[in-house]
């Protein structure tokens, strides 16, 4: 079952098109990834997705719910997670409180109902008991009680992970979440991604640049340059594409580059 | 001793102004030159319910809460649109706005002459005529706007707060409706402080327009400045330090020429020195980065 569909998405900066006139698809409990190089319109169409910004024309449909019109702060209710490039944690509040802040339907987000209804409402330890879950499936469970600011860089992306879980979205958009970050952490945010999907019957839609990672865990590509979809399919075609070749590499040296 | 108990009524009423500040600074992440509006709306409000129209002060003072939080609402809604400094410059400009509002509507207002004549509150036929019994009243209810502040920080709410002021992306993402919650602290904050202003109304019995001037709102921020922010114990603290230092260079035997220019050079210095050691203020959780 298709889960995510963009149709004929366009999105221009100034005279820059962005997008361009990009359509596909993202089937349910699986790992689709996009790639392309730098500058290929990825993050924009996460933009477009999350509803950070409107498009020019086209649509994207998730489920049955047109999302051009919907305000951003809606996509998670609608099931919508998404992890920004940067981890960008909440740095002052603790580990177990950023995954807090994203666990959904909680009564004391009511001012009038924080002052005057009695504290440790049963639904508010029911959040307790779901961020508590989510910290030890992410491993920062002996973290709970520290300032976000003072974890690792590697960390703060696992934490960053954990929120986009607690809101409890079916669909995960993870941008580049394994970028600068060393073997081992690359490994276990990656078997938690494929845990989130085979387990968890999440669906994730991946950008990354370490081709490693991509050929491994996904189940989908989609390839894009200059704002264009150019090739799609499942990773053993587009792996020896000679058009993903092209795109990626221009020239031979500088295929060592980009495919470490 | 009633010298004293007038100093504790003022570290009381400020300690309020800036606790609620507080909520917009401190939780909020939103800083706000206008908080002396919502004040003087509170205290305006009720002292002409009272002499006008001759409400008693208790209905007065929920008025002055109903008024204020709407106007505090709407206004930072339009806010909104504005982000960091710009928000800040708004609420300089809704600041002087208001100020030239209780200077000049004199038809309301009576204009600079301000209010003479603000009753006493009288609860039950017992009358808070005396200064200890209004010290009382004042203190009680300050309590009270005290705990409904930290039962607000404390809950899902103020957790969401602080999270906005870190990152407002992450938070929208996740599925925080920021420009809400935003509006909901600014209303709040307001509500406190008409309270509270009422309350100094019918205190000091008269009021003018130059007890609500930016000077004020500066006044009250610094107050939060100083006790720190994200930290509403910090605000009873800084109230404390603002409104006993000038009263302690009064017996240093200053003339009181010099002493005004020597408060205002030390209020000055104390904000430097601790901008550059404690950023944090005090006792504060978060600094301004």
């Amino acid at each position: 079952m298709v889960l995510l569909e963009v149709k004929d998405g366009v999105k221009d900066f100034g005279g820059l098109r962005a997008v361009n006139h990009v359509s596909f698809a993202v089937e349910e409990g699986k790992i689709t990834s996009l790639i392309g190089p730098n500058g290929a319109g990825k993050t924009t169409i996460f933009n477009l997705i999350s509803c950070l910004l409107p498009l020019d024309s086209g649509v994207i449909h998730y489920r049955n719910t047109l999302l051009n019109k919907v305000p951003a702060y809606r996509i998670a209710a609608l099931g919508i997670g998404r992890m920004l490039q940067d981890p960008r944690v909440f740095r002052h509040l603790t580990v177990l409180e950023n995954i807090l802040v994203a666990v959904p339907g909680q009564r004391g987000e009511n001012p009038l109902r924080a002052i005057f209804t009695s504290r440790g409402s049963r639904r508010d330890g029911i959040a307790l008991e779901r961020a508590h879950e989510i910290l030890r499936f992410i491993g920062l469970e002996d973290r709970a009680e520290i300032p976000a600011h003072d974890l690792s860089f590697g960390e703060q992306r696992l934490l960053s992970f954990g929120r986009v879980l607690a809101t409890g979205a079916e669909l995960l958009l993870l941008d580049e979440p394994t970028v600068g970050l060393d073997g081992a952490m690359i490994q276990r945010l990656s078997d938690l991604f494929q845990k989130t999907v085979t387990q968890g019957g999440k669906t994730v839609l991946l950008i990354e640049h370490n081709m490693e990672v991509v050929m491994g865990v996904s189940d989908y590509l989609v390839v894009l340059v200059e704002g264009a979809v150019i090739l799609e399919g499942v990773p053993e075609t587009v792996r020896n594409h000679p058009e993903l070749l092209r795109a990626y590499l221009g020239t031979a040296h500088a295929a060592d580059r980009h495919w470490r | 001793m009633s010298y004293l108990l007038h100093l504790l009524t003022l570290i009381v009423i400020y300690s309020v102004l800036g606790a609620s500040l507080n909520l917009m600074v401190g939780y909020a992440g939103l800083i706000s030159l206008a908080h002396a509006v919502f004040y003087g709306i509170g205290a305006y409000t009720s002292a002409l319910l009272a002499t006008k129209l001759g409400w008693s002060p208790f209905l007065g003072l929920g008025a002055a809460v109903v008024v204020a939080t709407t106007i505090a609402a709407l206004a930072s809604a339009l806010f909104l649109r504005f982000r960091d400094d710009y928000f800040i410059l708004a609420t300089l400009g809704l600041q002087i706005i208001t100020h030239g509002i209780l200077h000049n509507w004199v038809s309301l207002t009576n204009g600079p002459f301000g209010i003479y004549g603000i009753p006493r509150p009288k609860l039950a036929g017992f009358s808070f005529t005396s200064n200890v019994s209004y010290f009382v009243l004042t203190l009680a209810i300050a309590i009270l706007i005290l705990w409904a502040l930290h039962r607000l920080v404390e809950s899902p709410f103020g957790r969401t707060l602080r999270a906005i002021r870190d990152d407002e992306v992450p938070a929208l993402i996740l599925g925080k409706n920021v420009g809400h919650y935003k509006i909901l602290a600014s209303a709040a904050a307001g509500g406190m402080a008409a309270l509270i202003g009422g309350l100094y109304a019918h205190y000091i019995r008269y009021i003018g327009p130059d007890s609500f001037t930016l000077g004020e709102s500066i006044f009250i921020f610094t107050i939060v400045i100083i006790g720190g922010s994200g930290n509403w114990w910090g605000s009873i603290l800084g109230a404390a330090i603002l409104i006993l230092l000038p009263e302690g260079l009064r017996f240093v035997g200053l003339p009181s020429a010099v002493a005004g220019p020597v408060q205002q050079m030390i209020f000055g210095l104390l904000l430097m020195v601790l901008m550059l050691y404690r950023p944090q203020g005090f006792v504060g959780r978060y600094r301004f980065e």
